[in-house]
């Protein structure tokens, strides 16, 4: 007699046929420490309910994906509406690293792990990770400077066919 | 001479009647002929009367008002006049407070303006912004605000106040005792009681309710069903997980199996393939994991 509840599997979605998988793809564009987590997070949730994922880090994104960078993130309360320090305060000297300290104690209050072990666990859960071709050559940076989690060096059109059938998710 | 006597009596009765009349006959003379002169006069004043009341056109009035009562009693019966009755109250108030000096004042001083509009200038949008700089025009723009919204309430939206008993009010009372009804009926249809397997109760999504019920051979059983054969690696992750719930009271996340029992993020996917949070709950016979990290 087999167990009759089965983990639920997730309704395919886009063009795959009915067996395959639920896919989604996450382009992640902004290397702000706020800007990078939904990605992660959503990135290592979608793993963990069973559908396959990939990210793109591009632009600014490409940060989180950076050895030298990814431990440097940072938040910035400037123009930001749902702040409540005005955007004068927010401006002066200093303030971008007392807000990312704020964060960070905060996260790590939550057992929120740090943007580079979210990068390595969700390469350990099989998430895809690619760097934009063209940010990289923008920012002239090489493969040597990413971290070993990243699979590859691609540009988006390549992304886009890698992706087929997936829900693509710009963040 | 005793015969006579009752007689003599009458007579004398008779007399003093006699005496009455006459002396009333004398009145009625006196009167009229006081009164001639005056009541001649009085004709003549009457009858000048209602020749300058014809000449003034009340005859001709009359008769058209006449004309007109004819009118409203074809058209209306004594139950408009009866509703209508209800609404004099308040129309005489209407008119009583119109009739006040202040806003007859009021009245008069704008009709002034009417009549000198040619003296004033134009004035476009800046002027307009000018304008409101003097409080004359700060309290006039106050008063129009609110006669703007006296109007606004009188449109019958939301905010007017429903008076008791009217028909009106009955179907919109209805709806809102309705509403709430529904998404009660709705909630209720999707719940499910827990299912029964194996002689245990399980959630409707297969999570053992009591984790004491659980034992080694309930786990194989479940693997089997999820299609993983247990090893001494999966043994490894279960018994790490069952103990963290029953010392923490919360089943681990991912994160949390990955480090704690020291297989790693990697090897953990792999062993419960896909869902590895969920898969490692479910067979270790603890509840289902929250939290997204």
């Amino acid at each position: 007699m087999s167990f009759p509840f089965a983990p639920s599997t997730p309704a395919p979605q886009g063009g795959t046929t009915p067996d395959a998988p639920r896919r989604i793809a996450l382009i992640c564009s902004k290397g702000g420490l706020d800007e990078c987590y939904p990605v992660l997070i959503m990135a290592n949730a979608a793993r963990m309910t069973g559908i396959e994922c990939s990210v793109f880090f591009t632009f600014y994104g490409l940060d989180v994906v950076t050895a030298s960078r990814v431990d440097d993130l940072h938040v910035t309360m400037v123009a930001n509406p749902t702040s409540p320090m005005p955007t004068m305060v927010a401006g002066l000297p200093g303030m971008s690293k007392l807000t990312t300290t704020f964060m960070k104690k905060k996260l790590d209050e939550l057992d929120v792990p740090g943007p580079r072990e979210m990068v390595g666990m969700l390469a350990d859960s099989g998430c895809e990770l690619y760097a934009c071709e063209l940010a990289m050559r923008m920012f002239e940076r090489t493969a040597d400077d990413l971290l070993p989690q990243v699979r590859d060096v691609i540009t988006a059109t390549d992304f886009f066919e890698k992706t087929t059938g997936a829900d693509i998710i710009f963040v | 001479m005793s015969d006579i006597d009752p007689l003599m009596a009458r007579l004398d009765a008779i007399d003093a009647k006699l005496d009455y009349v006459v002396a009333r006959q004398r009145y009625v003379e006196e009167f009229v002929r006081d009164m001639t002169p005056v009541a001649r006069e009085g004709i003549g004043v009457a009858a000048a009367q209602l020749a300058d009341w014809e000449e003034r056109g009340w005859f001709a009035l009359a008769s058209e008002l006449f004309v007109l009562l004819e009118r409203l009693a074809d058209a209306y019966g004594p139950d408009d006049v009866h509703e209508l009755a209800d609404n004099v109250v308040q129309l005489v108030d209407t008119v009583r407070n119109v009739a006040q000096p202040d806003v007859l004042e009021l009245a008069n001083d704008a009709t002034d303006v009417i009549h000198h509009a040619d003296e004033v200038e134009p004035v476009g949008p800046m002027g307009m912004a000018m304008a409101t700089r003097d409080p004359d025009v700060q309290h006039g723009l106050a008063i129009a605000l609110e006669v703007l919204r006296q109007l606004g309430r009188a449109r019958g939206g939301p905010s007017v106040a429903v008076r008791e008993g009217k028909p009106s009010a009955a179907p919109r009372r209805a709806t809102k005792g309705s509403t709430p009804a529904a998404p009660k009926a709705a909630k209720a249809a999707p719940a499910t009681g827990p299912v029964q397997w194996e002689g245990r109760a399980f959630t409707p999504e297969g999570f053992l309710i009591d984790p004491s019920t659980w034992d080694d051979d309930l786990a194989t059983k479940m693997a089997a069903g999820l299609g993983i054969t247990l090893t001494d690696e999966h043994w490894t992750v279960l018994r790490w997980a069952r103990e963290d719930c029953l010392a923490s009271g919360a089943s681990p996340n991912v994160r949390r199996i990955a480090t704690g029992s020291g297989v790693g993020t990697k090897r953990l996917y792999e062993l419960f393939p896909r869902t590895p949070g969920k898969s490692v709950a479910m067979v270790a016979g603890i509840g289902k994991p929250v939290g997204c990290v």
